[in-house]
């Protein structure tokens, strides 16, 4: 439970939002999980806002769902781990995917992003917002026995922010949190203590900041042959690009509301295929149940297939098209009338049906999107294709005679397509664009003592940079339109939108936060450092009689409430 | 003749050093990128990925890099995979017969078919029969294995459900189990070699009818049966036997992408997520084997040779 | 360094063993080897006045060798397999050079109606952006024009004159020749590829270079091999013992008996240069879209190919009838040369 004091006034403070018509009853439901209010205490809060309207989203698999089966054999695929699957360091899809399965997170995601208690019960922040007291689930043992206390999130925060490890999520925390920052209070209390406010900030230690997965205090970097974790399914056989097999964790603490033990499926096989082709091959031959993650290029196939049903999830994922603000023609005056006609040579619409068969959100250039993001204040404008305007930019900027660019983008993904859009899409407005196609590796890679200065995603003048979900704006913005930011394929440095962030991070007011983000939204959209023009919609297949898989985004895939149904 | 292939096991040795160390100075010179960027990923700093190449050692000078993977390789000590930490050995070795596998099948396939091919149309020469024969197989040789794999696994598998669809059965199943789940990753590898195969037996086959005393033979009356299998073949076999030691490095290098498709774990797969990931230990374990399959191929091709032909004696 | 061999059969007894190998005594070898190579090149016997004959064969081999080529030239025009190769050989040529200004744009698009079947607006269909299926197929055509005969060319020409310096020679050069062969051959041919392409970058010349390379040691062993079998044959052992230079016997007459394996191997590698620089695009390498060029058409498109077979299958149906027509030429020629 978060502090009676603080639920009570920040409740009050929510319910007045709706009221005004600040915010919409989904928008409170996602802001209440993120001050740690439980479930429960969301829905008095919905019931105190008055009306009968649902907040709630039902999963699409939730439909129609039969009573849960008790055991059975799940078969699942996906691509193999990149590396060896060290929860410190991993960051792709297989690796992810396959820790999940045996740790768990002090916070989870809920498929439209809002927040779920795991590990932690609760959490809440000071009235300065630089403090959080984390509260523990208590009972719980890793699957070696020994228990689950304070001292293991302290070591796993500990363990991330240690540059020697190499962890990604340190660039995530990078200006939030600060070694020596984690104190356990007593066994199952925590305080974080950050660098700065930051509102956003139980998302950093949830599972949408992969790498903090809760690692037992004793973890020495051996997870394959030490998978010790608190969760639902232990890590059975490990067999390097080929497989992983995982069964039932019989002191699992998790239950279902019946009381039922979870998870429901005593064993699961995953099967590592790279080839999304050969995936779906597999999938539509029937000898897999459950593929997390369907790639849309190639999956039309899957949803005519009489066995198989894609579940489609609101994604937030998004291809960042990034104008390098130091570099040509970018730079200077007129920089920004270019950027803004690019912006205006898009046909989001078409890019939308080429890449994602229209099932995506279109994106307006800017992370604050009510859409994808409940609690965000309206996009300033929905930009759509507008040559006139684009030409009136365009010689507005002295170039009325249309200019050459470069776009550079990794051969992965669906990138090679999206460059081909912009490419054709720019033509009519006299905007000729090379394309400069790199191979995944080179498009990462930078020189051993310039790393910063050389490689091409952040050096390009006009990149295009794969982003996995991202559970809010100010996630996004803080890891890419700060000046601080690591990865600033843009190097956008606005002194209006960065003090307006700080702002925006150091307040609990919605009310306040709401009218920053407005303004923060406004400045993203109409200086253009980046082109948004979509947030990626998310499919998972399964055959038909699979049930209760859960987790939002591409890389989580809760099994625990996963069950067969008969035939 | 046995001092022979001994000299050429001999001269393998200098030949696999050279082949070592000019991957080495490939994949660690040339190919963007560091083994700590790799191993952690683009999201992490390049501190981080400083911090983990001194202590990988990766921040040596490459001289010494490589005697000390050298020095570890020739003791028998292959290492670990720098990325999925785990020893080598077995990693190479089991990906190492699985490719065997499927390429000894798709040859057990591939060479009487072609061979009798080949020699057909070689005895009907000119015959409409002949013309599509050599048109025909050399044409399916060109097709890229990634357009007929996916093909033959639409239509066997999906659609017609004849074959599985992957190509490693369950655990603990029998050899003919393993081999029915080979068919179709085999197919493909037939299409790459049977062209060239069939028309090399071909021309052997035509350059042998053409000589003075097989005419003779014939024109003397000796039974057809005879002159095919007493002279013809066995002349025809020369260039064909030289042309199966040469592809095999080709039917390696048409695993790799076999191997993706059919979610096969080969080698080829390995070798070439090993190059791209500054992977030393376990690229070089991998290429450097499957330059002693080719080497060794090559000479079995040319031992063939000299017993068909005594004319042709071993030479370099 | 082993000139003593080539000048007379006297002082090498290896060629005297050799041709007691063969079965028959040193005349009749001679006798045999004359004819051959009068029937091959219409020269007289050497035991002849050669000054006399020479001017004589001066005038003569004029006026023959243009009646050959007249001759050539028709029975080519009067072989069906030849002039069906042709005839789609010249179609894709004709196609690379303007087809950009007879089809539709092969580069615009029209993302709402993305993977259309074929239809009377698009013939072939559509893409997954959108793009007319036929206007790529028939600009696909450049790329492969230029890069696989170019390719092929390079590989033919170094792998050749190695196969004949190597097997010719033999000896020492024979075996440091074979060793750097090996090494490269021993090398999986695709690893070779991604690193030389991740050294030298990207673009049309690279991949040219490069599968140049890559194909010289295969084409340099079978032409070694080949000489090896011919070089011992009689008209061979015959010029050496008229004592002709060997870079004589090697060129004038051991390459014009080795050409139909060194035909055959320009074919099947013309054909492996197109699949290689599609292998290549299929792994990330080499070309780039928006190239229409097949075989990066057909590693992109094919996710589509359960949904859109047109997409993939135009392209490979292209790619394939190429290779036929190229088979059908050098078939042709085969047959005609041989008569």
């Amino acid at each position: 439970m978060a502090s009676a004091k603080f639920e009570r006034e920040y409740g009050q403070h929510l319910v007045e939002q709706v009221l005004k018509g600040k915010m919409t009853r989904r928008q409170l439901l996602v802001r209440a999980s993120v001050f740690g209010f439980s479930l429960t205490a969301a829905g008095q809060l919905l019931a105190a806002c008055g009306g009968d309207e649902d907040g709630t989203e039902a999963s699409p698999s939730a439909a129609g769902m039969p009573e849960p089966v008790l055991g059975g054999h799940l078969k699942w695929i996906g691509p193999a781990p990149i590396t060896e699957p060290d929860p410190v360091t991993i960051y792709d899809q297989g690796g992810i995917v396959l820790v999940y399965q045996f740790l768990e997170y002090l916070i989870d995601l809920n498929n439209d992003n809002s927040l779920r208690p795991k590990l932690a019960e609760s959490w809440t922040p000071n009235d300065t917002v630089d403090v959080w007291t984390f509260k523990l689930r208590s009972g719980v043992t890793f699957n070696d026995g020994s228990p689950f206390g304070a001292e293991d999130v302290v070591t796993t925060m500990e363990r991330v922010l240690d540059p020697d490890n190499g962890s990604g999520a340190l660039s995530q925390l990078n200006g939030v949190l600060s070694p020596g920052g984690i104190k356990a209070v007593d066994d199952l209390t925590v305080e974080f203590h950050l660098d700065k406010p930051f509102a956003d900030f139980p998302y950093m230690v949830s599972s949408g900041n992969y790498n903090t997965a809760i690692l037992p205090r004793t973890y020495k970097g051996d997870i394959i042959k030490n998978p010790v974790g608190t969760g639902p399914f232990l890590l059975d056989q490990y067999v390097p690009k080929q497989k992983a097999t995982f069964k039932k964790n019989p002191t699992y603490w998790g239950k279902d509301e019946q009381g039922r033990q979870l998870p429901y499926l005593d064993t699961t096989e995953y099967t590592m295929v790279e080839d999304n082709a050969a995936q779906n091959l597999q999938l539509q031959s029937g000898a897999q149940d459950l593929q997390p993650q369907t790639v849309f290029q190639g999956a039309q196939a899957l949803f005519q297939d009489p066995n198989l049903r894609v579940d489609i999830y609101p994604g937030t994922g998004i291809r960042e098209v990034a104008f390098n603000i130091e570099k040509e023609p970018w730079s200077g005056a007129s920089g920004k009338q270019l950027r803004q006609a690019v912006a205006y040579c898009l046909d989001r619409v078409a890019i939308n049906k080429a890449l994602y068969d229209g099932r995506s959100n279109l994106g307006f250039d800017t992370f604050w999107d009510p859409t994808v993001f409940a609690g965000s204040p309206a996009v300033p404008e929905e930009r759509a294709q507008d040559y006139e305007k684009a030409k009136a930019l365009l010689s507005e900027a002295g170039m009325a005679d249309g200019m050459k660019i470069k776009l550079t983008f990794a051969k992965y993904l669906e990138n090679p397509q999206l460059a081909q859009l912009i490419q054709e899409q720019c033509k009519p407005a006299g905007i000729t664009v090379e394309l400069d196609q790199l191979s995944y590796d080179a498009y990462y890679a930078g020189d051993d003592d310039d790393y910063y200065g050389t490689t091409p995603w952040l050096n390009a003048a006009m990149s295009i940079t794969e982003w996995g979900s991202r559970p809010a704006p100010g996630i996004y913005a803080a890891a890419m339109l700060l000046p601080d930011a690591v990865w600033s394929s843009s190097h956008w440095d606005n002194k209006d939108f960065v003090d307006t962030f700080n702002q925006y991070e150091s307040t609990a007011d919605e009310g306040t936060r709401m009218e920053l983000a407005t303004k923060l939204s406004q400045l993203q959209q109409d200086d253009t450092p980046i082109l948004v023009p979509f947030f990626i919609t998310q499919l998972r297949t399964q055959k038909k009689n699979v049930y209760g898989v859960e987790g939002p985004g591409s890389f989580y895939c809760d099994l625990s409430r996963c069950f067969i149904a008969q035939a | 003749m046995l001092r022979l292939i001994g000299r050429r096991l001999l001269l393998m040795i200098p030949t696999l050093i050279l082949v070592s160390i000019l991957i080495f100075a490939l994949a660690e010179v040339f190919v963007p990128g560091s083994v700590g960027r790799s191993i952690l990923g683009p999201y992490v700093t390049e501190e981080q990925v400083q911090l983990l190449n001194e202590r990988l050692g990766a921040d040596r000078p490459i001289v010494v890099r490589y005697l000390s993977w050298a020095g570890g390789f020739v003791t028998g000590d292959w290492g670990d995979s720098a990325l999925l930490k785990v020893p080598v050995r077995p990693l190479v070795m089991e990906a190492f017969w699985h490719s065997l596998l499927l390429a000894g099948f798709a040859l057990v396939l591939i060479v009487p078919a072609s061979i009798a091919l080949g020699v057909f149309a070689g005895l009907r020469r000119d015959s409409v029969l002949d013309r599509t024969i050599t048109v025909s197989s050399l044409s399916m040789t060109v097709i890229p294995e990634f357009v007929s794999g996916v093909v033959l696994l639409y239509v066997f598998a999906v659609w017609l459900k004849w074959l599985p669809v992957t190509a490693l059965p369950p655990d603990g199943s029998p050899f003919y189990t393993r081999l029915y789940y080979l068919i179709l990753p085999a197919i493909p590898l037939m299409f790459l070699e049977l062209g060239y195969i069939a028309r090399m037996a071909r021309v052997g086959t035509v350059q042998v009818l053409s000589m003075p005393y097989i005419r003779t033979a014939v024109l003397k009356g000796l039974p057809r049966s005879r002159v095919v299998f007493g002279h013809v073949l066995r002349n025809a076999m020369v260039p064909t036997v030289t042309v199966i030691g040469s592809q095999v490095g080709w039917l390696l290098g048409g695993l790799v992408v076999v191997e993706k498709l059919f979610n096969y774990p080969g080698i080829g797969r390995l070798m070439v997520e090993a190059a791209l990931a500054h992977d030393i230990p376990l690229l070089e374990a991998s290429v450097l084997l499957v330059a002693v399959v080719y080497m060794i191929a090559n000479l079995i091709a040319d031992i063939v040779v000299a017993l068909l032909n005594p004319r042709i004696r071993m030479g370099g | 360094m082993d000139d003593h061999r080539q000048t007379s059969l006297g002082p090498d007894p290896d060629l005297r063993k050799e041709a007691a190998e063969l079965g028959a005594d040193p005349e009749m070898i001679e006798l045999r080897a004359e004819a051959a190579a009068s029937a091959r090149e219409g020269r007289l016997p050497a035991d002849q006045d050669r000054r006399d004959q020479e001017l004589q064969a001066d005038a003569a081999a004029a006026a023959e060798q243009k009646r050959q080529r007249r001759y050539l030239v028709k029975a080519l025009l009067r072989s069906p397999t030849f002039m069906i190769g042709l005839i789609i050989l010249l179609f894709w040529v004709f196609m690379a050079i303007f087809s950009t200004s007879l089809t539709q744009s092969y580069t615009a698009q029209d993302a709402m109606s993305s993977l259309k079947p074929p239809s009377a607006a698009h013939w072939f269909g559509t893409d997954d952006l959108g793009r007319d299926v036929f206007a790529r197929m028939m600009a696909g055509a450049r790329t492969v024009l230029v890069i696989a005969p170019l390719a092929t060319a390079l590989a033919l020409l170094w792998g050749s004159i190695i196969g004949l310096v190597a097997g010719f020679w033999r000896g020492l050069t024979d075996d440091i020749i074979m060793r750097g062969i090996d090494v490269l051959l021993a090398l999986p041919i695709i690893i070779t590829s991604i690193l030389i392409l991740s050294l030298f970058g990207k673009g049309t010349a690279i991949i040219i270079l490069t599968i140049g390379i890559l194909f010289t040691p295969v084409v340099s062993r079978t032409v070694r091999a080949a000489v090896i079998g011919e070089r011992e044959r009689e008209y061979v052992l015959a010029a050496r013992l008229r004592g002709e230079r060997s870079s004589f016997v090697m060129a004038r007459e051991i390459l014009p008996n080795i050409m139909q394996p060194i035909i055959v191997e320009g074919t099947v590698r013309l054909g492996y240069a197109v699949f290689t620089a599609a292998t290549l695009a299929f792994l990330g390498f080499g070309l780039a879209p928006p190239s229409p060029d097949w075989g990066l058409t057909i590693a992109t498109q094919r996710v589509f190919l359960q949904i859109a077979p047109w997409t993939v299958l135009f392209p490979a149906l292209a790619l394939a009838s190429l290779v036929v027509a190229i088979n059908l030429i050098t078939d042709g020629l085969g047959r005609t040369f041989s008569k």
